[in-house]
This record gives structure tokens, C-alpha cells and sequence, in this order.
């Protein structure tokens, strides 16, 4: 018979267990204390129980609460340990990963007609290699002009800005040599590589012929988005059939032709200057190229490692309550609109979806427009009725292009190739909005996001070719001012704040809004001292609130 | 208060006393672990003496091996003896004295590994039962010991030989308070299994 009760079978194996070995200890400790009076005992030590707690934790007699306070706290310090750790590591690897950047090779060269406007200008040719790493292989060549103020203060160091020139010229190159009169130092501006007249030119004139959508609606329709794949590739093909290696033309060698440069004319240290995107450039540079810059300047700056999509969800809401905070503080404007807020939630209630996308996108191009700003509380509150005139006028009239308020025609500057190496090769595979978590936001703003043409656009030229090292968020020790206003429809200031995050002399000053848009001229002659002693008080011309001139729009 | 909330409070605050339960020292006994703690080797092997032959009937259980267990007695005495100056408590002496004789056992069968195979008969009490349903039973109850690990058999002979609580064990083993219950629940199930074996073998010593 077998399966007795555990009972039965345990008074068994206890009868077993328990019976006496009936053995006597005293021949062996005999033996033992016989001896043990020539053994030493071991001094105390008053480390050794520490030392044994360690070696051998859970030895340590202790309530459960003091267990559970020292798990906790054990946590923490791991956490703490591990953050300290990454952080210090990063900067480290950020440097193992930097491009090789010898002195450019500058020729001087007669500056483009447009430069005849800009006063003293001095135009050169920048050779520097197509790939850093290859310094025998093939070349580009980047023009570089150094604009030359009337009264440049002695030993200051000079100013450095992309230089991203549209056909004429005569805008930008007039906005640089004032900025460069205003400040009293020499700008020094680099077309970057792939933009004309800098050699070659990554111009895509197959996407001049390309159709935009007639309205908003469409830029979701699944044919159109295949459409802008269709109209990048050809142009792709044939730059790299010319022998363009398409692939060098990302931030981190542009970021090399940036050092490469400074080498080349002498410059010891330079402070940066960007606006916009081009901040992007910036960051690399401070990424892996500190010790050339004094400081830096970022005007409505983006960030790497933040979740575009995400800001953009936030940035856009925040700005239209920025705008109603603005209008609420302007008797004029608070007397005669309804709130703007408002206004644009009583549109999206009443606006099919397609209609709201294309409102949202007309809105976003406008508040990135210092000049719209002031009329915008009137054509909201038209949009809250249901007139949809002024965001159709808009887009066709301000050249909606590709998802971003960029003109695709070369008289705005436009050329494709050179942005989209630019933007693709730092940017991650495209995700759908709703993949990276961006829910909530206002009807019309979560189509907006999900019609962002550049997944499509980057997919298309830079397949899975990204560069990684272009992603991560930045660490610095270079002191840089932000200068960011709360309009801003694409960068949220707590999506500026986090991207600033590693950037020790970091500075962010929000800004409610300025005339010049996004802070320039903030920084003139009056305030220029920061540029020399970033530990200095902030300017106060960039601190100061100015309120648009709030008026019916046409 | 609610009882709840006191329940928690007095588990979180249970110390290894409020589980063991006290330790009942006396206190010329303390007074003699602090004698030989500040190195009065009289005062040392009156403990000793005191607690021999329990501690080498444990050391006996854990490695059914006469010999090895003498040994590893002799070892902990010495152990015992050059570390008695880093004992905080004196009250924990006994626990103490057992984790180095455990550790000692543990360091024996790694070194000699003479118990494997090596099993002798040991004295037994008066037999009530049957004679020889006692020894099938002593000779499957060895087989299957010592098929468990030192540790396994550690647990076992201290629970039920020695009669110390788990939280004890687990300390003087140097293991969780979870582990030493699994291993003693292991070692249990092993013992059992090797009873029913036998049972299925030759039913005729079935009680």
C-alpha cells in the first residue's frame, strides 16, 4: 500500500531526524582547547561588521521597516549613481564620435550682387572634404562672408550664423550686416554645404513642378503623400548619379565644415548666432566642438531628443493661449474680439475634420509670422463663424510647402536637396503620431501632426541611412542664451526647457512676443556686453513685453 | 488606530526577536560570553564544553560523517574563538556558534566530500517498533539525505534536530527567510518520497 498521510510519513522522518547521535564532544575539545591557548583571537575591528553586513547583507538584524528605508534608499542611490554616470559618459562619447576637422582652404572670391547692399563684405571660398574622415577625397566648397561692421569692437570675438541664402540674396544679407552693426562685431556667415552658391548644389528642381494640394484636406489623402515620395526619388537618383554622396551632407559634417572653418580664417573662439531650425547646426557644433565657441545664441531653437510630435501637440494650443493673453492685456483688443482661445475652439466644434486641418495649418503658418500676429484675433473669430477664406488665401499666398511654413520655390530659397539632408539624416523613422503616445490634442492639430509630410519626404531620401549620434539630446558646458517667444506654434517652451536640459549655462528667456519675431534684434549694441560675460545680467531688451498692434485683419 | 493598520505597523517593526521569540540568557551566561569575548579562554570553553555535544550531534546530522563532523567542530571551536571579539550581542551567542559550525560542516564537505557514499550507522534509542521496519527505514531516510545538499541538510537538522524557528536558520545559513523555508520544504518532500518508495518496495513493513 502506498500514499500515506504527509502526517504519517513526517512522525517517520521526525522519529529519524531526532534520535540521538549519542556521540561525546569531550575527546575533540580536548584536543582543541588543548591548543587554543596559543591562538590569538582577532582584534575588533570597527569596521568588520560593516564589512560583514556588506559581504553578507541579509545577516543584518533589522526591523522590516529599516529593510524597506534602505531598499529605498539603495534605489535612489543607484539612480542617482546611474544618471551621474550617463551624464559625465556622454560628453565623453559625444567627443569620440567627432569628425576629424582640419583648417579649410579659403580662396577669396567676388561676394554674389546681392552682397552689394550688405556695405564692407568680404567673400571667400571655403574647400573642405565631402567627407571629413577622407581628407584625399573629394571636396565642397562653401562660400563664406565675413560682413564688417563701421566701428568692430577690438578683440571681440566674431559672430557666427548659417547663411542660407534665398535667389536675390538681398533680404537676409541685409538683416546679417545690420545684426553685425547693431552688435558692433564682425558676422561671419557660411552657406552651408549643398546650398548655392556654396558647390554643389543639392538643388531638387524636380520639386518645383511638384503639385501642392489645392487645401488642406488633402495633404492626407494616402495618393498625394505617395505623390511626394515619387517627386523626391528621381532628384535623389540623379544627384547620386552625378557622384554626390548624399549621405555626407547631414549636421555632424556640416557641423565639421563649421570647425574646419573657424580653423581655417584664425578665428580663436566665435560665438554662434541661429534662428529657427538652424539651431540644430548649433547644437552640433557645441556637441562636438566646444572649445571653439565663447557662447552661443538660439533664437525659437529646436532641440534634439525631444518628441517633435509631442511638442508640436502642446506648442500649438499653447501659442493660441498666449495669443488670448496677449489680446486679454490689450484693452482694444479684449474689447472689441472674442477671445482667441475661444474663437478657435468654437471652430474646431463646428469644422469637418478636413477644413480643421487646413484652419490649424494656416494658423500655425501665421503665428510664426510676426506681421499676421496682430490681425490674428479678427480671423479667428471670422474662423468661429465659419469663414474659411482667409486660411485658403493664406496657404496658397504664403507658398504652403511640404508641412512646414517654407516656400518650395527658389524665390524663397527653397532648393529640396540640401533641407531635406539636413532634416532627414538627423531625424528618426517616421512613427505615426498616435505610435508615439500624442493624444488629446485639439481637433484639427492631431491631423495636422499626422499629415506632416516629412516622414514621407525622409523616407523617401534617407531610408534608414540616419545618424544616430544627430539624435540624442545635447550636453555643453558652453554658456548659450535662448531667446524664445510663448507664440511660437512648433516648440513648446517646456519642449525648449527639456532640450536645454544638458546644457549647463543654459539660459532660456521666454519671450511674450517680439515685432522682429523670434527675438531678433534682442540682442543690439545696448545688450551686447552678455556676449562677452554670459555670467552677466540678462538684457533687459529681452526681457521686456511689447504688445502687437492689434487690428482688423483684411 | 484600526487593527489593521496596527497589524502593519507591527510587522513592519517586527524585529527578528518579535519572530524567534526571546532568547532566554541567563545572565551569568552573558557574563561568561563577555569574559571570553575580552579573550579568558576559562570562560570560553565553559561555554563550549556546555553546548559540545549538541553541537557535534549537529555537525554529525548535517554530514553522516563521524570523522568530518569532528572536524568541523574542531574548526568552529577555533573560528569561534579568534572572532569572538567582533560579537556585538551576547545574547546572540548561541545563534552565532551555530552559523560557524554550519559554515564549518559546509567548508568540510566541500574539502573531503567523504560522506557520499561513506554511510555509516549511527546509534539509535530504544527501538519501540518493530526492529527491522526501524532499520529499512534508517537506511532509505540516509540514502535520501544524503542525496540532499549540504545546505538542504543544514536546514532540516536545525529546524527539527535543533529545534531553532526559520528566521534563525535563515540567519545562520545566510539565506532569505523564503529560501530556508523552500529548502526545508524540499529536504522535507525528498525524505517523505524516500519513505514511499520503500513503501512501494516491500509493503510488508508498512505500519
Amino acid at each position: 500500500m502506498t500514499g500515506q498521510p504527509d502526517d504519517v510519513l513526517d512522525a517517520r522522518v521526525m522519529d529519524w531526524l531526532r534520535t540521538s547521535e549519542g556521540a561525546s564532544s569531550r575527546d575533540v575539545l580536548d584536543a582543541t582547547f588543548m591548543d587554543l591557548a596559543s591562538i590569538r583571537q582577532d582584534r575588533w575591528r570597527p569596521w568588520g561588521p560593516l564589512v560583514d553586513g556588506l559581504s553578507r547583507p541579509w545577516s543584518l538584524e533589522l526591523p522590516r521597516w529599516a529593510w524597506i528605508v534602505l531598499t529605498l534608499l539603495l534605489l535612489v542611490a543607484i539612480s542617482v549613481a546611474s544618471l551621474t554616470v550617463a551624464s559625465r559618459l556622454r560628453p565623453l562619447m559625444d567627443r569620440l564620435s567627432v569628425l576629424p576637422a582640419e583648417p579649410a582652404t579659403l580662396q577669396d572670391v567676388a561676394c554674389p550682387d546681392a552682397f552689394a547692399a550688405a556695405g564692407e563684405v568680404r567673400c571667400r571660398l571655403a574647400s573642405v572634404p565631402e567627407r571629413h574622415e577622407r581628407p584625399a577625397g573629394p571636396t565642397v566648397r562653401l562660400l563664406v562672408a565675413e560682413f564688417l561692421p563701421s566701428g568692430a569692437l577690438a578683440g571681440a570675438p566674431p559672430v557666427f550664423v548659417p547663411l542660407t541664402l534665398d535667389p536675390s540674396g538681398q533680404r537676409t544679407v541685409v538683416d546679417i550686416a545690420t545684426t553685425a552693426e547693431s552688435i558692433g562685431r564682425m558676422v561671419i556667415g557660411v552657406v552651408p554645404r549643398g546650398r548655392a552658391p556654396s558647390e554643389p548644389s543639392l538643388a531638387c528642381t524636380e520639386l518645383e513642378s511638384f503639385e501642392q494640394p489645392a487645401s488642406g484636406a488633402s495633404v492626407l489623402d494616402p495618393a498625394w503623400r505617395a505623390s511626394l515620395g515619387d517627386a523626391v526619388r528621381p532628384c535623389r537618383e540623379r544627384l547620386a548619379t552625378a557622384g554626390i554622396d548624399i549621405e555626407a551632407y547631414g549636421l555632424a559634417e556640416q557641423a565639421a565644415d563649421v570647425e574646419s572653418i573657424r580653423r581655417g580664417l584664425g578665428v580663436d573662439r566665435w560665438l554662434i548666432r541661429t534662428v529657427g531650425n538652424d539651431s540644430r547646426l548649433a547644437v552640433e557644433v557645441l556637441r562636438r566642438y566646444p572649445d571653439g565657441v565663447a557662447a552661443a545664441v538660439l533664437v525659437g531653437p529646436s532641440f534634439p531628443g525631444n518628441d517633435a510630435d509631442r511638442d508640436a501637440a502642446e506648442a500649438l494650443p499653447a501659442s493660441i493661449e498666449a495669443l488670448a493673453a496677449l489680446c486679454a492685456g490689450d484693452a482694444f483688443c479684449a474689447g472689441r474680439y472674442r477671445p482667441p482661445d475661444e474663437a478657435w475652439a468654437a471652430a474646431m466644434d463646428r469644422l469637418d475634420p478636413g477644413s480643421a486641418t487646413l484652419a490649424a495649418q494656416a494658423l500655425r503658418s501665421a503665428l510664426a509670422t510676426p506681421e499676421l500676429v496682430a490681425g490674428l484675433p479678427s480671423r479667428l473669430e471670422r474662423l468661429a463663424a465659419g469663414d474659411l477664406a482667409w486660411p485658403e488665401v493664406e496657404l496658397a499666398t504664403r507658398g504652403w510647402c511640404l508641412g512646414y511654413e517654407l516656400s518650395c520655390t527658389r524665390e524663397s530659397g527653397w532648393t529640396g536637396g540640401s533641407e531635406l539632408a539636413t532634416v532627414c539624416f538627423g531625424r528618426a523613422t517616421s512613427s505615426s503620431p498616435a505610435a508615439t503616445g500624442v493624444s488629446g490634442a485639439q481637433v484639427g492639430v492631431t491631423d495636422l501632426l499626422a499629415s506632416d509630410p516629412w516622414d514621407v519626404l525622409c523616407d523617401a531620401w534617407a531610408g534608414d541611412t540616419r545618424d544616430g549620434s544627430t539624435m540624442q539630446p545635447v550636453t555643453s558646458d558652453v554658456p548659450v542664451i535662448v531667446l524664445a517667444t510663448r507664440l511660437d506654434p512648433y516648440h513648446s517652451l517646456p519642449g525648449i526647457a527639456s532640450g536645454m536640459g544638458g546644457l549647463r549655462q543654459g539660459v532660456l528667456v521666454p519671450l511674450p512676443w517680439t515685432p522682429e519675431g523670434t527675438g531678433v534684434g534682442c540682442l543690439d549694441a545696448r545688450d551686447a556686453g552678455w556676449l562677452d560675460d554670459p555670467a552677466a545680467a540678462l538684457p533687459a531688451s529681452c526681457t521686456g513685453a511689447e504688445l502687437p498692434l492689434f487690428a482688423d485683419a483684411p | 488606530m484600526s487593527v489593521a493598520a496596527a497589524g502593519v505597523i507591527r510587522w513592519l517593526m517586527a524585529g527578528d526577536e518579535a519572530v524567534a521569540g526571546p532568547a532566554v540568557r541567563t545572565s551569568a551566561r552573558a557574563d561568561l560570553v563577555i569574559r571570553a569575548r575580552s579573550g579568558d579562554p576559562e570562560a570560553f570553553e565553559a561555554l563550549i564544553r556546555a553546548a559540545g555535544d549538541h553541537l557535534l550531534a549537529v555537525a554529525r546530522k548535517i554530514l553522516r560523517d563521524p570523522d568530518a563532523a569532528e572536524d568541523a567542530l574542531q574548526q568552529a571551536v577555533i573560528r569561534a574563538w579568534r572572532r569572538l571579539p567582533q560579537l556585538r550581542d551576547p545574547d546572540r551567542f548561541d545563534a552565532w556558534l551555530y552559523r560557524i559550525l554550519v559554515m564549518s560542516c559546509y567548508a568540510e564537505a566541500n574539502r573531503a566530500r567523504r560522506y557520499r557514499g561513506d554511510v555509516r550507522a549511527i546509534d539509535a534509542v530504544p527501538m519501540e517498533r518493530d526492529f527491522a521496519t526501524r532499520i529499512a527505514d534508517r537506511e532509505a531516510l540516509e540514502r535520501a539525505f544524503v542525496a540532499l545538499t549540504p545546505s538542504h541538510r543544514a536546514v532540516i537538522v536545525l529546524h527539527y534536530f535543533a529545534g531553532l524557528p526559520l528566521n534563525e536558520i535563515a540567519r545562520i545559513v545566510g539565506v532569505s527567510h523564503g529560501t530556508a523555508r523552500s529548502r526545508l520544504h524540499y529536504a522535507l518532500q525528498a525524505l517523505r518520497s524516500a519513505l514511499e518508495a520503500l513503501d512501494r518496495a516491500d509493503p510488508e513493513l508498512v505500519r
